[in-house]
Parts: C-alpha cells; structure tokens; sequence
C-alpha cells in the first residue's frame, strides 16, 4: 500500500501493525518530501538518512518478529535543541554546530522505545527565542513560521513529518502551529522530565508536541506520558469560557472567527459564555517577562562571556538586560505565578476549557516570529494547551484556536479539542506539498 | 500615601541603566535602553501585587535529568 502525504501517525501504525506497509517504506516516502521541498521550506537543521534507514529497518525486523509497538513507524522531527543521539544540538548556534550528542534526550528515548522513529532535527531560533530561524511558511513563503519551533510547525502542513516534537517558554509551541496550520499540544509544566533538552527558563520550558489531528496528539501524548485509554468524550453538555479580553486585543478577523466558532459550538449543545479571566492579562504578563528574562540571563551567564559575538541580536539584549533584575524582584515574581496558578486552576475548575485566539493576526512577515501575548497565559500559569488550525484569515493563512484546561487535565482536553474539531473541521493542508 | 507608578518605574529604570553603563558601557547600555524600560515596567507591576504567606517560590518538580550534556 503506498504512502502519502499528510498521512496520519494513526493510520501509519494500523498499517505496520497490520503489514501493509513497512516502516522502511513509510521512511523513504517522508525522506523524499523533504528532499523536494525543504530547500523552500527549510524545516530541518539536519537529517542522517542512513541512521533513520538502519533504525526503519530495525523497527521492521520487530515488526516481523511479532512486535507491535504503540508508535510503530511514526516519523518525528524533533527540535534542534533535544538530544537525538549520533546528531547534533546545534540550537541555531554556531559555537554548536559539531556538538553531537552522545545519547537521547528522556523524551526522544521513550519516543524510541515506543516505536517512533526519529527522521532528523527540526530548525529553531537561536536557543529557542525570538531571532526568526530560516524557516519559512510552507503556506505562503513570504510569511513567518512563527518560532521558536518554527522547522517542527512548518513539517507538519509540507508533510515532511506526521508528527514533530517543539518546546515552549512563552509562545514557541502554540504559534508556530496557529502560523502553519498545524495542531499544537503543550502538556502541562512538567508532564515530561527535561533531559537532555537545552534550557531557556527552568521555570517556563514546556515539551510539546504537533501533528496533522488531534488524534494523532492524543495518540502520541497519551503513550509518552503512560495514561491509559482513548482520551475521555465530553459525556454532556461542554462549559466554555470564551475569553472577551483577548477577542478584543485580535484583529478583527480574529475575533469574528471565534465568535462564530462558539456559535457552532453552542448549536452542538456547547454552553459558551464571554467571560474575563479571573486575572488581567497585564498581571500574568508582567511576572512572565521578569521570569524570563532573569532566568535566561542566569542560563546564558557564562556561555555568552565566551561566546558573545555568535549570540544572535534579541536574545543577547535579552541576557544582557535580564541579568539587571535583582533577586528580589526574581522571587516576587515567581510567588506571583504560584498565586496565579492556584488561582486559575480555582476558576477553571468550573469549566472545561476556555477558549482564545492562539495569536492575535494570521502570520506576519518573515522578518519577525509574531505576537507571543496570547500564548503566555498557559506558559506562565502551567496549563495544558493546545492550538486547532479551525480557520483561514483574509489573505488565506491559517488562524489557530486555542484551548485551555486546568493542571493535569490533559486526557480531557484532548477529548473536548477533538469534539470541537468534529464539529468545525480542520483547514487541511497547502495542496502544493501533495 | 499614593505611589506614583510611573515615577517608580522611572526610578527602576535609572537605577537598571546606571548598572549598565558600569557593565557594558555608554553605547550598550543605550542600545539596551527600551529592553529596559520594559522590564523595569514588569518588574513595577510585579512588586506591585499583594502575596499571602502561603505564595511561595515556585521550585518545579524535582527533576534530576534536567539539561543538555
């Protein structure tokens, strides 16, 4: 049976478990959808295609041998700040550009050992803020793929990948996949141990994951994090907050799109209410950026005193004026997230999820990685969320939606994200990367 | 008494750009100078909110694989 693309990772293990297809065959076929267009596209930073052959092949002989694996065969890009082992963590750093990790990261290890195959390392901005990184939008090659996870949210719509793994200190996982029309999924703070995984802010830095559905996300997540079962199906009538104070800081076209979303969502028996957060979003944004800055300078202290030309312009002002932030306000800060997280999870504990933009505008130019404001809620305050590409805006580039749920309430995010997408249907993909 | 806010972030700000004069120098420390303005901004609405007892550090979850090698 052949490969195509946009190939679900479900569909993919159903026919290897089933051996319709090999693994070997799956791979090849992803293989040569980045040999034709990620010369555009630029998603991948590095690509061994004799280590990912000798691991398809291997995946195939368990295969044979009557192995059936939960993630049997799913290709996955994986972010260029993860150690993959026998490639390099380059990070969009020079000074790293040989630095080649000499075993796996505790999230590409599990992914391993759950059949995943790991195809290459997806591009990042440098170190994972907001430099842009030198891929581009595979839906109009003008646009920003966002960033920082910018080579793993723009695999997904080229169909270079059905499924790549990103990371978020304050928009990196949500925007990228609101800008590429990909489905994006941030577990709550801590879901996965960092291992392996270079840091930006010990106290925001979140793995995450994207895919073509949220079945794909659900799949994928559920056997990385050890929970049992489908996710759960709202078993009655969904309560959903839709936030009025970040429809009124979108572009119109933004807030147009949400409101008729909640409506269809309301017409299936949804009871949606525009309600406000029970904090302003000035007061979340503010620790957010003191915490960031402060713990990125303390991350960078020593690398860029050896290092400083090869740091790239935003993050070296960032490391610079963040290392200005006496202790004291540091700890202020963080008692404030703690307040705020406890708080939240207080609210949302009578809803099921919330409901926002994932951006405030379709993509921007290629010159910028975009607004970061709507996604640093969920950062800041640990939530899981994910961001469901339900729309186009006026020049025809996706817009995301973006789902929200308490700490650890991840299988019934996923359940709800996947009765909302039944109901409004995906965008689907760039009809160029076939 | 009234705090006015925008006089102690003005306050914060002189204070975070005289250090980066002494470290980095005049030039930087002006190139540094809206970045900032920004955090001594964050930084005001930070100190600005009321804490209970009970709002501690967050330490995260104890993880010792944390890092790159």
């Amino acid at each position: 049976m052949s490969v195509h693309a946009g190939m679900s990772a479900t569909e993919i293990v159903a026919s290897v478990h089933d051996g319709s297809r090999t693994v070997r065959e799956v791979l090849d076929f992803h293989l040569s959808q980045i040999e034709r267009f990620d010369e555009e596209v630029k998603a991948f930073a590095t690509i061994n295609q004799d280590l990912a052959r000798d691991s398809a092949d291997s995946l195939d002989l368990l295969r044979d041998n009557g192995a059936r694996l939960p993630l049997h065969g799913i290709p996955v890009g994986v972010k260029d700040i993860i150690d993959v082992a026998g490639l390099p963590t380059i990070a969009g750093f020079a000074p790293y550009r040989d630095r080649i990790a000499n075993r796996d990261a505790e999230i590409v290890a599990r992914l391993k050992s759950l059949g995943a195959l790991v195809i290459g390392k997806t591009h990042t901005t440098q170190f994972a803020v907001g430099d842009p990184a030198p891929t581009r939008n595979p839906w109009n090659l003008e646009k920003s793929p966002a960033g920082s996870s910018a080579g793993s949210g723009a695999a997904i719509p080229a169909g270079m990948a059905p499924v790549t793994i990103g990371s978020q200190t304050a928009g990196s996982m949500l925007r990228p996949a609101a800008f590429n029309g990909a489905v994006g999924f941030k577990p709550s703070f801590g879901w996965m141990p960092m291992g392996g995984v270079i840091p930006l802010c010990w106290s925001l830095d979140h793995l995450g994951l994207y895919a073509g559905n949220v079945e794909d996300v659900s799949l994928v997540y559920r056997n990385l994090a050890g929970s049992s079962g489908e996710h759960d199906s709202p078993n009655r009538r969904p309560r959903i907050p839709l936030l009025t104070e970040y429809l009124e800081m979108s572009e119109p076209y933004v807030s147009d799109h949400l409101r008729q979303l909640a409506r269809s969502l309301e017409h299936e028996g949804a009871i949606v209410e525009e309600v406000n957060l029970p904090v302003s979003f000035q007061s979340i944004f503010a620790p957010h950026q003191v915490i960031f800055a402060a713990e990125m300078a303390a991350v960078h202290a020593v690398s860029i005193s050896k290092h400083r030309d090869h740091y790239s312009p935003k993050i070296r002002t960032g490391v610079e004026a963040g290392s200005l932030i006496p202790a004291t306000y540091l700890l202020h800060a963080q008692r404030l997230q703690r307040r705020l997280m406890r708080e939240a999870n207080e609210w949302l504990g009578y809803w099921d999820a919330a409901l926002l933009p994932t951006v405030s505008s379709e993509a921007t130019d290629s010159s910028e990685t975009g607004d970061r404001r709507f996604q640093i809620p969920a950062t800041l305050l640990g939530l899981p969320a994910l961001s469901l590409p339900t729309g186009l805006g006026p020049t025809g580039l996706p817009l995301g939606t973006q789902v929200i749920g308490r700490a650890g309430s991840e299988t019934e995010l996923l359940g709800l994200a996947s009765w909302i997408t039944g109901v409004t249907g995906l965008i689907g993909r760039p009809s160029q990367y076939g | 008494m009234k705090v006015d806010l925008n006089e102690t972030i003005k306050e914060r700000r002189d204070q975070m750009l005289a250090t980066a004069r002494r470290t980095y120098g005049e030039q930087r420390a002006r190139e540094l100078a809206d970045q900032i303005e920004h955090l001594a901004s964050a930084m005001t609405g930070v100190a600005q909110a009321e804490l209970e007892p009970r709002d501690l550090p967050l330490p995260g979850p104890i993880d010792e694989t944390r890092g790159a090698q």
